[in-house]
């Protein structure tokens, strides 16, 4: 009997294991099954993968190509207008005081001379637009920099102008000698920007204010004056390219409507603010922020695409 | 402006624009210094090695070897290597002032950016400094 039942317990057992490996079995058909998929998949991922690194460098040497054109056109822009503007400051002499030639002559020499300066700024507003479209920013956020003694040596430079034209200049400074970390190349574009649209735009004999002070814990900077200002239908697309107001043509500037746009996207770049508040006959405010950051914190960089690519 | 201690440096330029080198030349003449010329980045090389001046303006784009080369030759040259290079260029963007850092140059001057006598007066604090 006990043989019996133990043979009837092994059977069942054996039955039991024998149900056990099927399933066993089955389970493994479908995990190899599984297998192969994600095998596949894999294998597309890894296609995709290559095609993407790809492209990424082919993408890579395009901005290459388009760098170094960028590059070389530049220096070759640059390259005859240093010509004129060595050649003038030889024959006016470096505090433009020559004295062998007279008259309205040295008046036109003085002219060519600015119209140099003019254009080698252009070429510097172009090229920092080419730059920042195809995102390489060129910024070098890495010093702090004493920014009101920027803006003080930026005044020195427009003097004599603005007391040709007789314009009164008031400075307001409370920010004190805090230093920022900024790039101080391209916040000095802005601010020269700013002081250069207010002298542009004010006519003989104007005002022309300039502030600096410390508003919740940020850097504020202002240029206000008395001059024409902007008409309320040409307010809203002030920040864009290429926008000057038509009257602002009229007086011939000589601006393209890069120095605003170029500004806000420095201003942006280095998470400031920048605003405005104009009436046309009355005249204009412009403003920005930029948070007090010091060294060692990270300041966002546009994304490159080397670093993209690396990355893959 | 000038001082005795100007007068005994000797600044050479590498620059192959002939108006350019004559009228920086001239600006740096008047203001003391005594100056050494060259055109090209070959001939360059050949004057510091036997003039030894004190410091060097270089131009990059040369014919020939450009200035990246010519800072290359110079800091595997030890009878040159301590001669300071400032670079003057119109070739400005970041990626050409970081290799020609890399490469030594002890500043970055962009020519249209600058007068004649301002880049006689960086050469001026350059050597006080020195």
């Amino acid at each position: 009997m006990t043989t019996l039942y133990a043979i009837s317990i092994l059977g069942i057992a054996i039955i039991g294991l024998i149900f056990q490996q099927k399933r066993i079995f089955a389970l493994h058909k479908k995990v190899r099954k599984k297998e192969e998929g994600v095998e596949k998949t894999s294998k597309l991922l890894m296609e995709k993968n290559v095609e993407l690194l790809d492209q990424n460098i082919r993408l890579q040497k395009l901005l290459e190509a388009k760098e170094d054109f960028i590059g070389i056109a530049s220096h070759q822009l640059r390259t005859p207008i240093t010509e004129i503007k060595w050649s003038l400051e030889s024959i006016l002499g470096e505090n433009k005081e020559v004295k062998t030639i007279s008259g309205k002559k040295i008046e036109r020499l003085k002219k060519t001379h600015e119209s140099a300066d003019k254009m080698i700024r252009l070429i510097e507003d172009l090229l920092r637009l080419v730059h920042s479209e195809a995102g390489y920013g060129e910024y070098n956020i890495e010093e702090e920099h004493n920014i009101e003694d920027a803006i003080r040596n930026i005044i020195k430079t427009t003097e004599k102008r603005f007391a040709e034209k007789n314009i009164r200049v008031e400075k307001e400074f409370t920010f004190g000698k805090e230093c920022l970390l900024i790039d101080k190349e391209t916040i000095e574009t802005t601010i020269s920007n700013f002081i250069e649209n207010a002298f542009n735009y004010t006519q003989d004999n104007g005002l022309i204010k300039i502030i600096t002070k410390k508003t919740d814990g940020s850097f504020y900077f202002e240029v206000s004056d008395n001059g024409i200002g902007i008409p309320a239908h040409k307010q809203r697309a002030i920040f864009q390219k290429f926008q000057r107001a038509n009257v602002a043509m009229q007086m011939n500037s000589g601006g393209i409507g890069l120095g605003l746009y170029t500004a806000k996207n420095i201003i942006e770049h280095h998470r400031g603010t920048v605003g405005f508040a104009s009436e046309e006959g009355k005249g204009s405010r412009f403003y920005f922020t930029l948070p007090i950051t010091k060294k060692k914190v990270e300041t966002a960089q546009p994304p490159r695409t080397e670093a993209l690519a690396r990355s893959l | 402006m000038t001082t005795k201690a100007q007068k005994k440096h000797s600044v050479l330029c590498i620059e192959d624009d002939a108006l350019l080198r004559e009228i920086l030349v001239e600006k740096l003449k008047s203001s003391g210094y005594k100056t050494l010329e060259a055109s090209t980045g070959e001939q360059g090389i050949e004057v510091m090695q036997e003039k030894k001046p004190d410091i060097i303006l270089l131009d990059l784009i040369l014919p020939g070897i450009d200035g990246f080369e010519v800072l290359t030759k110079i800091q595997n040259n030890k009878d040159v290597q301590h001669i300071p290079v400032l670079i003057l260029s119109n070739f400005g963007q970041a990626k050409d002032i970081k290799r020609g850092r890399e490469l030594g140059a002890q500043d970055y001057l962009i020519k249209a950016n600058l007068n004649p006598s301002e880049v006689v007066r960086k050469v001026g604090t350059f050597l006080s400094n020195a």
